[in-house]
């Protein structure tokens, strides 16, 4: 039996289950400002952690993920596949932190990083156990290149499929596949005490 | 790092065909993966302050914005309409101004704007598209700063944007969300995101385009 791994397809770090979303949707397609309300509570998380690892930043975290929630919201009958939702706004927000760090202002912190202060929703004492591995994954992170943190983020910390991946970030298969691998290689390397 | 390794967190492979040593090491790699799994405590106020950004915004309606489109200033649109009829056979193009030469289409040409920038003039092709920007390291990637216009609701939107001569990287920005790559650039290159920036050269002598 494969053990739940890095190469995890769903899960936590996933979307929330599509079954409300696409009622939600609906609701808020309709004018019903509880029903987007809805929405934003079910993927803050995850939109947040993902800006938050892109971007090293809380703050920019935190701008990211309302600018994309505003254009899911303006755009949200284009919107094709409601049960969908997720990664829909996730695609509009991988665009967001393509922009913002395209225009450079955004630099990853080296030392003390976003990563080392998250706080864990499980025990103190496990955090602890994890808080060297958190710190050299944040200095890890911040040394990829941003394509490569971009598809081994998507990969890993969201498990999606190399193909769910192609309509959020608009890039082949085989690039995103070579962009993961290249950035496992990379992280390898950069954490050789770890991994 | 291990092909079989890479299978393996591809999905590609089972853990059971892994060797040994590459089982150790996939054991590291999953706590490396929950520690990235972790989502980090959301600013509580974040709900709050999406649903406030959201409850103010009143939503033109699109025959207002239409009826604003037709009604709005249109002498530099006007003033390089013949160049875009005689030269629209792509998807986009720009054009560089110059005042009083006649040009073949598409060969450009170009006038000053009287600080030593030369007056650009950037089109793209896009009939459904709500807005249409260009970014570029000349307005530091800002997609909502510089809109182009379609007055006549053709799908053609056009500006005319005034830049330094030297080197420049553009892309247009569709609807605020989706940034392309200008077609008919002169040439392209690597943004680092794997897609390429359109590429624009402005001489530094306008009467020399």
């Amino acid at each position: 039996m494969v053990r739940p791994s890095l190469r995890v397809e769903a899960g936590p770090g996933g979307a929330p289950s599509s079954a409300d979303d696409v009622d939600l949707v609906e609701r808020a397609r309709l004018g019903d400002p509880e029903g987007f309300r809805g929405l934003v509570q079910r993927h803050q998380g995850r939109l947040y952690r993902y800006a938050l690892r892109m971007s090293g930043d809380e703050d920019t975290a935190m701008d990211l993920v309302q600018a994309a929630l505003i254009r899911a919201h303006d755009r949200l009958r284009q919107c094709r596949d409601p049960s969908k939702f997720g990664n829909w706004v996730l695609a509009i927000l991988c665009n967001g932190c393509r922009h913002h760090l395209r225009r450079g202002r955004t630099r990853l912190p080296l030392a003390a990083s976003p990563l080392e202060s998250l706080t864990s929703i499980e025990s103190p004492a496990r955090d602890l156990e994890r808080q060297d591995l958190r710190a050299a994954l944040s200095r890890a992170l911040a040394v990829l290149p941003a394509e490569q943190r971009e598809a081994f983020l998507l990969r890993h910390m969201e498990g999606m499929s190399y193909e769910d991946m192609v309509p959020v970030t608009r890039v082949s298969a085989s690039a995103l596949r070579q962009r993961v691998h290249r950035a496992r290689e990379e992280l390898s390397r950069l954490l050789k005490e770890i991994v | 790092m291990d092909s079989q390794l890479q299978q393996y967190l591809d999905g590609a492979r089972s853990r059971e065909a892994l060797s040994a040593e590459d089982r150790r090491e996939a054991d590291r790699w999953d706590a490396l993966a929950e520690a990235l799994r972790q989502e980090p405590r959301v600013p509580p106020w974040l709900e709050g302050r999406v649903m406030q950004a959201l409850l103010p915004r009143v939503v033109t309606p699109r025959w207002r914005r239409m009826a604003r489109a037709l009604l709005a200033p249109r002498e530099v649109t006007l003033s390089i309409r013949p160049l875009l009829v005689a030269g629209a056979v792509a998807l986009a193009a720009i054009w560089v101004l110059r005042p009083a030469a006649p040009s073949p289409p598409g060969a450009g040409i170009s006038t000053a704007a009287g600080d030593g920038r030369v007056l650009v003039q950037f089109s793209f092709e896009s009939a459904g598209a709500r807005s249409v920007a260009v970014a570029g390291e000349f307005n530091n990637w800002e997609p909502q700063l510089t809109l182009l216009n379609d007055p006549d609701g053709d799908g053609l939107w056009t500006a005319l944007v005034p830049l330094a001569p030297g080197v420049h990287q553009y892309m247009f920005v569709v609807d605020g969300v989706e940034w392309v790559a200008d077609p008919r650039a002169e040439r392209f290159v690597a943004d680092g995101f794997g897609r390429d920036n359109a590429v624009l050269t402005v001489s530094g002598s306008a009467s020399t385009l």
